[in-house]
């Protein structure tokens, strides 16, 4: 018997042979070193995708968030049921209600309040961020990733640093770069208005290009070089009450590979936060994908270290 | 059937909640964020759909297919992959930041960096352990399609994870 290809393997791995293709790939196998050590392989593969999160259990607060949720929808049905003469009724009330209090501010509903209380008093913040670069032309793939840890501290401007640990991976060569690639600035007043300003550009195989967003010294300079703010509201997601933060990068932002060939992010930044903890408890990046390049973006935002406990710290370098 | 009460939510969920959270956390290459949100997701839309359960497939794999549609749904609705994330500190040094990185590159960044199509197929195959057959049942596609996304799946996972056990 020709050595069987590795797709017929795996099939006998998942027991999707039939019963004589099976007899036979075993008594080939028990002859066959090069096949053994193929099969072998695939059943490692298959008991590392196994015993990847093999015993973990479900978090112990998404019952009361599921229950959470079947409550808060269960008197939606019951509302459409009503009549419409009900609900005019009702408009009317609110109405009413509404000229009432119209000299009044919009107040934020009392769970936001303490989320928008609590989030003003937090001066610092961390942020860590995965970003790769998928980059594959024809057969070879060329990944790129950074990690970063950073913090965000200290009013009136809250800026960046991101010690960036470069990691280019190119097919099978590892290069290691450590320079700070990106600023953030940030002014959290009012608008949490930021800015990027990208660092010197490397010489490897694929390469951030130089690009220089703006350099912020004052809110007023902002408007001239593409700003970017987060829009903060607030948001029920599977059945929890957060606090949703959306930025996004500007037309401007550049990434290049070493054939030159642009890559435009144009990604989008939005991180709920738990309006108790004040920690993202989802965030999410778009990318950008342009038929062989593809950019994929996440990120980690934390905001949950107060500044004053911290502040003598960060205030020495970072 | 009545309207499901709270017991009835109660059975449901300690009976398959931690299943279906690890379903939904290899779909989601390990991002715990999103596959909390989708195992919600998946509870939540099977209590609703409990008085239509009609009773003739195993609860099991009805839920298979609650959750393998909602998956696809939160897929669409959130756009692009993410690689998942990592408790991250600040002060974390930055060899230790390197290795965490080259190790988030290994089994989970490439279950990840797997098409949504071929990803469901290779998971409820090969870490599920159901049979082309089931899984074809379950994603609402042909036998053949599963195992030639299972096969695909696999050839991308090789070459990736043997990319990167070739790196330095």
């Amino acid at each position: 018997m020709n050595c069987p290809p590795v797709e017929t393997l795996s099939d006998l791995l998942d027991g999707a042979s039939p019963a004589i293709a099976r007899w036979r790939l075993r008594r080939h196998l028990a002859r066959c070193a090069d096949c053994s050590r193929r099969f072998a392989a695939e059943r490692r593969l298959r008991d590392q995708v196994r015993l990847f999160a093999g015993t973990v259990a479900a978090p112990a607060r998404m019952r009361a968030s599921v229950l959470n949720a079947l409550a808060c929808q269960a008197p939606a049905r019951r509302r459409r049921s009503t009549s419409a003469m009900v609900v005019m009724a009702a408009c009317v009330a609110a109405l009413t209600a509404l000229v009432v209090v119209r000299s009044a501010a919009v107040r934020p509903l009392p769970v936001f309040a303490q989320v928008e209380q609590a989030t003003a008093q937090v001066r610092t913040a961390t942020w860590t961020e995965h970003f790769s670069i998928y980059d594959v032309p024809k057969n070879t793939t060329r990944r790129f990733a950074i990690r970063y840890a950073a913090r965000l501290f200290n009013p009136p401007a809250l800026r960046q640093e991101f010690g960036g640990t470069v990691i280019l991976l190119d097919a099978k060569r590892l290069t290691v770069r450590r320079r700070p690639l990106i600023t953030i600035y940030a002014m959290p007043q009012r608008s949490w208005e930021s800015f990027i300003v990208f660092g010197p550009p490397e010489q490897p195989a694929v390469a951030l290009r130089k690009h220089i967003l703006g350099k912020l010294l004052a809110p007023a300079a902002s408007a001239a070089h593409s700003p970017r703010g987060w829009r903060v509201s607030r948001e029920r997601l599977a059945g929890r009450l957060l606090v949703r933060f959306e930025s996004g990068t500007g037309s401007r932002d550049r990434a290049a590979t070493r054939a030159n060939r642009l890559i435009r992010p144009g990604y989008r930044y939005v991180v709920w936060a738990d309006p108790e903890t004040h920690r993202a408890v989802r965030t999410l990046s778009e990318y950008y994908d342009g038929g062989k390049h593809t950019l994929v973006i996440a990120s980690d935002f934390r905001y949950d270290v107060p500044l004053l406990s911290e502040l003598g710290d960060a205030s020495t370098g970072h | 059937m009545n309207a499901p009460s709270k017991d009835h939510f109660a059975v449901l969920y300690d009976a398959h909640a931690d299943w279906v959270f690890r379903l939904c956390l290899r779909l989601c290459g390990g991002c715990h964020a999103d596959a909390e949100d989708v195992a919600q997701e998946t509870l939540i839309a099977a209590f609703r759909s409990l008085p239509r359960f009609a009773g003739r497939a195993q609860v099991t794999t009805w839920l298979y297919t609650v959750t393998m549609r909602t998956w696809r749904k939160s897929r669409s609705r959130y756009g692009p992959d993410t690689l998942p994330l990592e408790e991250a500190e600040a002060a974390t040094p930055r060899n230790a930041l390197l290795s965490a990185c080259l190790v988030r590159l290994s089994t989970e960044a490439a279950l990840r960096a797997l098409p949504g199509p071929l990803r469901e197929a290779f998971v409820l195959v090969k870490a599920e352990g159901l049979t082309h057959r089931e899984a074809a049942a379950r994603l609402e596609i042909p036998q053949g399609t599963v195992q030639w996304r299972v096969h695909e799946a696999a050839r991308r996972l090789r070459r990736t994870l043997s990319e990167e056990e070739d790196t330095p």
